[in-house]
């Protein structure tokens, strides 16, 4: 039928039905003899009309069936390429599961591919539950480790709840395992890696609760990384069921967790703890993951599971009662020393499993180091992905990179390339979070060790020490220009060897015969290069480009050895060339996250290796032989620094400057005992020191060291020409990082006066200074309740700073926060209802702040991104700093309601250091301090004081900022020094400060053998 | 700009003739009610019998600047609105009727089962097939059926939408639904 045909049906349709029924069949007779078909057509669509009174039943229950079934777990993707979701755009559909749909998408701001997933309505709908799930997604997305996949978001977009993560291009560790057959070793390597992610996350709090081979990525770089942390919170019931209840196990075969319902035992069969699958919620905690790493372990060694059977239920039942069968009847050659620590793992009693994932980790590796060891696998030389001869990676993969370190580096390899910087940034993450522990970690008893100031100026730094001992070469950094300097130490002449210019010197060697002195000298944006020159004066010839670490001069002064690419390059080498710069050779070449770290290099005294430090956050001292042979892990302590390196000549030790695993600890000198790894710590104070050298007798060594001392100030009117200094004495950090006042006019502060830091009080004269708490540990971040009753701060007392309160007068001490994350700089509501406070978070700038009952309970998230520093009087407001940029250091300065909601005003404010914020008592305005950059010193890279104040650098000076609007105004006028902590007296008309600086001069160091 | 802003943009241009407005238009309202469809899942019970037409009204408002509103725009806006309905529906038939085959074939929740079974998806396809074919006898029947039946437009909007009178609209009403019904009807005269 044509269109035309059908147009003239249709209206010989109309005509027919308005035919009288009598007519019709001499009205459809006259058609067919017409057009035979048409009349066909019109008979049949008639009688059509005539059966039903047409009617087509609307589409509204396919409608409803519809709406029923997106986002159901079984249901197709809900979501086509090219929809966004917020400022992601779905690329494709990854996979289904039990938490929703996960898409491919992109990340449409920062242009990077994510893992997308959609949260099923039902699940998020439960909003007890969400909240649950995203305080802990929250806690884990802080998280940043090379093992974990990161969580970059969590979201809601038209109601859609989603997650965005890391996309891991990879495979998962059971097709590893099943697929791909891959060798015990290299599944060891996996595990080992997934327990070092776990130490991190435990450490935290966080417990994964459905681990298993299929929340394991492994990407094609070789990296284990743990999926899905925090998911299980929102399938698994939030009590234990009541006596009298059972639980009902429900356990999904496939994976897919099944919707809530009461009393399910969440988790997957076959992997999950006898806790778990009892239903006893209560008593999941880490060790819970450490029986499903056991599980895995096991899969891993047997290629089976270890409470495999017919039925989940059987399944379960073996979890509960029955032992997993002894690995030697899957494979006979399998270390014995894996059976013993499966069966660890696998202990049904918690107690009796390994208490510590961490503990877990290390005997893996032992072992695998023993497998390897024993010629088992032959991988120490394999090449490489350049195609050059590298060296595989041995042992556990380190851990995280801290983003402080990574930005001190990035700026440090822009700005400066001082050595110094990376010992003292290691202060950096979390000042006021984490404690200095292990202040005497070995037995061995430091000896008599004696520092001398070689210099005062403050502003020296850098140096290094003549083979002789008869010389010093460092630099001073003076108006934003360097020079270099030699100092004759047996007449204390100083003598200017390179003029000022804008420039960046670092790292200087000697050569062993006196006669030259080697040094890196900074590009502007790129990597330094290797400069030699007449070590008494002469002109500097450039050697060697694209240097990263010092370099370190062999016993002849032969050659040189040196790091070629950053240590955040996806790999970087040690090189070995001519000491006229010629002849280089690639020793080895390391991948992230176990490339070389340019902190240290050393020619062993046998001069057959090089010592070098490598690995990402746990600093590796390796020694790597010159003739091709396998590195050799040297033991030490945990140390998360570890920047410069000499051994002694007798081969017996080495001194090291070194950070302790925590990250408040300042880099201290060590000496390092070879081969046992034991080690004592020749220095114990708050200051940083770096760039170590050594005299050739070993007898004297010279370092930079840094001190940071400051006083507390009372200025009326904030007038600083008429400010009156209320402390005294060196090496004192007062009112660092917190001064106060109480209502009646006395002053509050954190003091280093005896020790270690603590709160103490004094008049508003200076007088009647007395210490409110004591202790073996350190309490700061002082905060006095409006009425004058309390004091909330801060206390390492646990291992970690958490936020704790206690009356004026030192008693009554209360823990207020608990968990992993700790907590920092806490203000107590006008009220004294609430204690704020702020967690500065793994990642450089992820601040979030809380609030918690004064009496303790479940906290409240006040920001998720910035950190609170005052709240209004009539305490409706709080102001909260949010971190902009890393290289302009740029804040914005936001206020927000106490009740939560998005900011009401935010206006950014430039400052090398974090501002720490009052109200004005009217709260008609917020003051602020800025310490504007340019001004400062290298040596002591603000990069620490951005989070905290590690350092006093530069020129810090009060600004205030109307809130009715209007511009800031400038308050404070000093011309030197620096503050970090500031508040008015009550009365508005005393400002009182804790101001100082931090000095960078040449110390030597002897006796300390 | 704004989604608002682009839909009342895009449906302006549609209505001076710029039948390439249509082209972006669609996909944008495929969306909202897609993701309409999701949050009705979040907040409803299933099974909660839902008005074809209420989505896409709820869409309009979501998707068009208030401002701006006339009628015209909204019965516009309606028409694509219609058809996008019609493509989710019928798309989540067919698969619906997959499953039926076996090909593709994934377990069905209780609350699709109890409101859909296939043989009612078989038949919405059915019956989009048979207005398929009706558009190459009469685009302008096809588009009364399409923007009554998916978009639940009465006779006055669907007049509106195409530009002809409601009487028009009645009779093209009456003939495409004859027509499609005995396109269906398995006893369908020979």
């Amino acid at each position: 039928m044509t269109p035309q045909q059908y147009e003239r049906l249709t209206e010989l349709f109309h005509a027919a039905l308005e035919v009288a029924c009598d007519n019709r069949t001499a009205f459809l007779d006259q058609v067919s003899n017409d057009d035979a078909t048409l009349g066909q057509e019109l008979k049949s669509l008639l009688a059509a009309h005539e059966q039903q009174a047409p009617h087509i039943k609307p589409p509204e229950d396919i409608a409803a069936a519809y709406l029923a079934q997106p986002g159901s777990p079984t249901g197709p993707p809900l979501l086509d390429p090219n929809t966004r979701i917020d400022r992601y755009e779905i690329l494709s559909l990854l996979g289904k599961g039990g938490m929703g749909e996960v898409y491919l998408a992109e990340d449409l701001r920062l242009h990077r591919k994510v893992a997308l997933k959609i949260l099923p309505a039902a699940v998020a709908q439960d909003q007890n539950r969400m909240r649950r799930f995203e305080q802990e997604a929250t806690a884990a997305a802080a998280l940043n480790h090379p093992h974990i996949a990161h969580i970059y978001e969590i979201g809601e977009c038209e109601s859609a709840h989603f997650i965005a993560i890391e996309h891991i291009d990879g495979d998962t560790l059971r097709d590893k395992i099943h697929r791909d057959k891959a060798p015990l070793h290299k599944l060891l390597k996996y595990l080992i890696q997934v327990a070092e992610g776990l130490t991190r996350t435990h450490a935290a709090g966080i417990v994964h609760r459905d681990l298993k081979p299929d929340n394991i990525m492994v990407t094609r770089d070789d990296y284990a990384k743990i999926l899905d942390f925090g998911l299980a919170k929102l399938i698994e019931p939030q009590t234990t069921p009541g006596p009298g209840v059972s639980a009902a196990i429900k356990v999904d075969p496939s994976g897919i967790a099944q919707h809530s319902i009461a009393g399910m035992v969440m988790g997957t069969a076959g992997y999950m703890s006898p806790e778990q699958a009892e239903g006893k919620i209560d008593q999941v905690d880490h060790r819970s993951d450490i029986f499903s790493f056991g599980c895995i372990l096991f899969e891993a060694i047997t290629r089976h599971k270890p409470f495999a059977d017919e039925s989940i239920i059987k399944s379960l039942h073996k979890v509960v009662y029955e032992q997993a069968p002894p690995i030697k009847d899957f494979d006979p050659a399998a270390p014995s020393d894996l059976q013993r620590i499966v069966g660890r793992c696998l202990a049904k009693d918690r107690d009796e499993r390994y208490q510590t994932i961490k503990d877990v980790a290390i005997e893996l590796h032992e072992v695998r180091l023993a497998m390897i060891g024993a010629g088992k696998v032959d991988n120490s030389v394999q090449l490489n992905r350049s195609g050059t001869l590298g060296r595989q990676t041995i042992g556990p993969t380190a851990t995280s990179i801290s983003s402080a370190e990574y930005i001190a580096t990035q700026i440090k390899r822009h700005k400066k390339g001082t050595a110094i910087a990376v010992a003292a940034l290691v202060i950096a993450a979390g000042f006021g979070l984490y404690k200095f522990t292990n202040k005497k970690p070995f037995a061995v008893a430091p000896p008599a060790t004696r520092l001398t100031r070689l210099t005062a100026t403050g502003k020296a730094w850098a140096g290094s020490i003549s083979p002789d001992g008869k010389h010093v070469a460092y630099v001073v950094e003076e108006a934003g220009e360097e020079s270099i300097w030699m100092r004759e130490v047996a007449t204390s002449t100083n003598v200017q060897i390179v003029p000022p210019a804008e420039a960046s010197y670092a790292s200087f060697s000697f050569t062993h015969d006196g006669h030259y002195l080697y040094f890196i000298k900074g590009e502007k944006d790129g990597p330094g290069s290797l400069y030699q020159m007449p070590a008494l004066g002469g002109s500097a010839r450039k050697i060697v480009d694209n240097v990263a670490s010092r370099a370190a001069l062999s016993a002849d002064d032969k050659r040189i050895a040196f790091i070629r690419g950053g240590f955040f390059a996806k790999e970087n080498s040690l090189i070995v060339a001519n000491s006229d710069g010629s002849g280089e050779q690639v020793i080895a070449t390391r991948m992230t996250p176990e490339n070389f770290y340019f902190g240290g290099i050393a020619w062993t005294p046998d001069g057959k290796s090089i010592t070098c430090v490598a690995g990402n956050s746990f600093r590796k001292l390796i020694e790597v032989p010159l003739d091709g042979g396998p590195d050799k892990l040297l033991q030490t302590p945990k140390w998360i620094g570890l920047a410069d390196i000499e051994w002694l000549p007798d081969a017996r030790g080495l001194i090291v400057i070194a950070k302790e695993q925590t990250r408040s600890a300042p880099s201290q000198i060590w000496y390092l005992s070879y081969p046992s790894g034991e080690a004592h710590r020749l220095t114990s104070d708050f200051n940083n020191y770096g760039n170590l050298s050594l005299t050739g007798d070993a007898r004297t060594l010279i370092v930079t060291k840094q001190e940071t001392t400051s006083h507390i100030w009372v200025a009326p009117d904030g007038d600083a020409s008429r400010a009156k200094q209320l402390t005294t004495g060196t090496g004192r950090q007062d009112g660092f990082p917190a001064v106060n006042w109480t209502p009646d006019g006395k002053i509050i502060y954190d003091s280093t006066a005896n020790g270690g830091r603590h709160i103490w009080i004094m008049n508003a004269d200076g007088g009647e200074q007395r210490q409110l708490t004591d202790g073996a540990y350190d309490d700061q971040g002082a905060h006095v309740s409006q009425d004058g009753r309390s004091i909330a701060f801060i206390s390492d007392r646990t291992g970690i700073f958490h936020v704790y309160r206690m009356d004026i007068d030192g008693t009554n001490v209360k823990q207020l926060t608990s968990g992993g994350e700790g907590g920092a700089a806490p203000l107590f509501s006008p009220d004294r209802q609430w204690v704020i406070y702020s967690v500065g978070g793994a990642k450089f700038g992820n601040f979030s702040s809380w609030k918690v009952p004064v009496d303790g309970g479940e906290r409240i998230q006040l920001t998720n991104d910035s950190w609170a520093s005052a709240i209004s009087p009539d305490g409706k407001l709080v102001a909260c700093v949010q971190y902009v940029a890393a290289r302009a250091l740029r804040w914005n300065i936001r206020i927000v309601p106490f009740a939560g909601g998005p900011p009401l005003k935010s206006f950014e404010v430039t400052s090398e250091s974090r501002p720490s914020l009052r109200w004005a008592p009217d709260g008609r305005a917020i003051f602020y301090n800025l310490t504007p950059g340019g001004v400062l010193s290298g040596q002591t890279n603000l990069l620490i004081q951005p989070l905290n104040g590690g350092a006093l650098s530069g020129v810090t000076n009060l600004w205030m900022q109307p809130l009715g609007g209007g511009p800031p105004k400038q308050v404070t006028h000093f011309a030197s020094e620096s503050f970090f902590a500031f508040d008015w007296s009550r009365d508005g008309k005393r400002l009182a400060y804790g101001r100082g600086a931090t000095t960078s001069d040449m110390v030597l160091v002897t006796d300390f053998r | 700009m704004s989604a608002a802003h682009s839909v009342t943009q895009l449906l302006a241009r549609w209505n001076n003739g710029e039948l390439e407005a249509l082209d972006e238009l669609m996909p944008l309202i495929y969306d909202e009610l897609r993701k309409m469809a999701k949050r009705y899942m979040s907040h409803q019970n299933p099974g909660h019998t839902l008005q074809t037409t209420a989505l896409i009204h709820e869409a309009y408002l979501r998707m068009v600047k208030q401002k701006e509103k006339h009628f015209e725009n909204r019965s516009h806006f309606f028409g694509v609105a219609a058809q996008a309905m019609r493509h989710i529906l019928v798309d989540y038939a067919r698969t619906r009727q997959t499953a039926k085959r076996g090909a593709g074939s994934r377990p069905i929740s209780l609350e699709e089962a109890a409101l859909v079974t296939q043989e009612r998806a078989a038949e919405l396809v059915a019956f989009d097939d048979a207005l398929k074919e009706l558009e190459t006898l009469s685009k302008r029947q096809s588009r009364v059926v399409e923007l009554r039946y998916f978009g639940g437009l009465s006779v006055e909007e669907t007049a509106t939408v195409l530009g002809v009178s409601a009487d028009t609209v009645m009779r093209d009403w009456s003939m495409a639904k004859t027509w499609l019904h005995r396109a269906l009807s398995p006893s369908s005269d020979v």
